[in-house]
């Protein structure tokens, strides 16, 4: 309402503006709702225009309250002219808003990929291609969601109705990055905490002097004599039994190692999966995107089609 | 003079393709119109009018709609303008938009000339 109060107090000069003329400024003004700054301007420039309107039809003869009906009917039903303006307007903010998401999303996902290779690469040796796989793959559906909002917003404007869904395009935006960051901080952490394992093992093997065993221990001949000790543990003389504790010990410590190096391998490809997944979310959540902003209003596609708007 | 009573006889009788072929060619009307000169809404429709001998009598309010679709693709500029104590926008074509509008009369000729072959009627222009 303050709108219409401003502009039409700017407009002193102009003939008696009737109550008539408030209220189709007011039904416009409802209509125009949501649709941002440019709103204002069709606004002042709807008022101006009836004002000359209604001054031509005064010049003409006219009676005021038929010369303000005639101004009014000639500029249109209110509904159907809100409706022609807010497509214009929403097109407009719909395009900007696509160029921003153009720019900001793959800007931010690029970030995120080169800050999650980096870490990875520092931390666990991670190839950065890997961490670079789904910014790839989101730039590419950056690019094809590009295109079809530019599309849908400058050649079929009735679609454009919806698409003012597409205004929080940005913040989704800024929702992948954050998840694409905290999924590189998790990966990093689960990094570290392999790094720190394997330090501390290598401390504990360090503290513990290497075994070395007579290679003998391993051979057939020995391996006879073990199954000998093993059913009768008595004839062990008393060398061999010290030999013996080495040897076991060492095959215990290498099944340690294996198993303690399968485990290890974990970290990283968790760490790969889960940027793997952030990347297929981030494809999803685009597409999704996609499919909202292309749907078209029918309710209103008849109208706008019925209209002189090109 | 125009009649109070009279509830625009020209809109109703106009025929709706014909609305739906100037709806197809509204850029280039406007930027023609606008090639002769500045001109606020009001001026533009009239003269719209005018030059289509009253067969154009276009809902004044989906003009706007059309001229900042055309200002946003920087074939026209506005300004805001004072004239007889009223404030009213001024648009004005930019070289751009002249450019525009040479391709428009172009690609009209091009395609009235074919349409006016294929129908058997005297090419145009003749």
């Amino acid at each position: 309402m303050a709108v219409v109060r401003i502009v039409i107090v700017e407009c002193v000069g102009g003939p008696a503006v009737a109550g008539v003329i408030d209220d189709y400024l007011r039904g416009l003004q409802n209509e125009l709702r949501h649709t941002g700054r440019g709103s204002r301007r069709m606004l002042r420039e709807t008022e101006a225009h009836l004002h000359e309107s209604v001054r031509q039809e005064l010049d003409a003869g006219l009676a005021p309250p038929n010369a303000e009906a005639a101004a009014i009917e000639r500029f249109g039903p209110v509904h159907d002219v809100g409706l022609c303006m807010r497509t214009e307007l929403l097109r407009h903010r719909v395009s900007r808003h696509a160029t921003q998401s153009v720019i900001v999303l793959p800007l931010g996902v690029l970030l995120a990929g080169a800050f999650a290779a980096g870490f990875l690469d520092d931390v666990a040796g991670y190839s950065p291609a890997l961490a670079a796989l789904p910014a790839v793959e989101v730039l590419l559906i950056v690019g094809m969601v590009a295109v079809a909002i530019r599309t849908f917003a400058g050649r079929r404007l009735d679609t454009t109705l919806t698409v003012r869904r597409a205004n929080g395009l940005a913040l989704l935006t800024l929702a992948i990055v954050g998840l694409q960051v905290a999924t590189t901080v998790a990966a990093h952490a689960a990094a570290n905490a392999q790094q720190q394992a394997e330090d501390a093992r290598a401390a504990r093997n360090a503290r513990e002097p290497a075994v070395h065993v007579d290679p003998g221990c391993t051979s057939d001949q020995t391996l006879q004599q073990l199954r000998g000790y093993v059913a009768n543990p008595a004839s062990i003389p008393e060398p061999r039994r010290s030999q013996l504790r080495q040897c076991l010990t060492e095959i215990s410590t290498a099944f340690a190692d294996g198993l303690s190096r399968s485990f290890a391998g974990l970290g990283p490809a968790l760490g790969r999966a889960l940027i793997v997944a952030v990347g297929l979310f981030d494809a999803a959540v685009l597409l999704l995107a996609a499919m909202i902003t292309g749907v078209p209003a029918w309710r209103d596609r008849r109208r706008l089609a019925a209209l002189v708007t090109a | 003079m125009r009649d109070p009573g009279r509830d625009h006889p020209q809109r109703s009788s106009q025929p709706a393709g014909q609305l739906d072929r100037l709806r197809q060619h509204l850029d280039g009307v406007l930027l023609a119109v606008l090639a002769d000169g500045p001109a606020h809404g009001y001026a533009l429709i009239q003269e719209v009018r005018r030059r289509s001998g009253e067969a154009f009598d276009l809902p004044e309010g989906t003009l706007y709609p059309a001229l900042h679709r055309l200002e946003g693709a920087k074939l026209v500029t506005s300004s805001w303008e004072k004239a007889a104590g009223r404030r009213r926008r001024v648009y004005t074509l930019t070289n751009r938009g002249r450019g525009a509008l040479e391709t428009e009369r172009e690609s009209w000729r091009s395609f009235a000339s074919s349409l006016s072959s294929v129908l058997g009627v005297q090419p145009w222009p003749a």
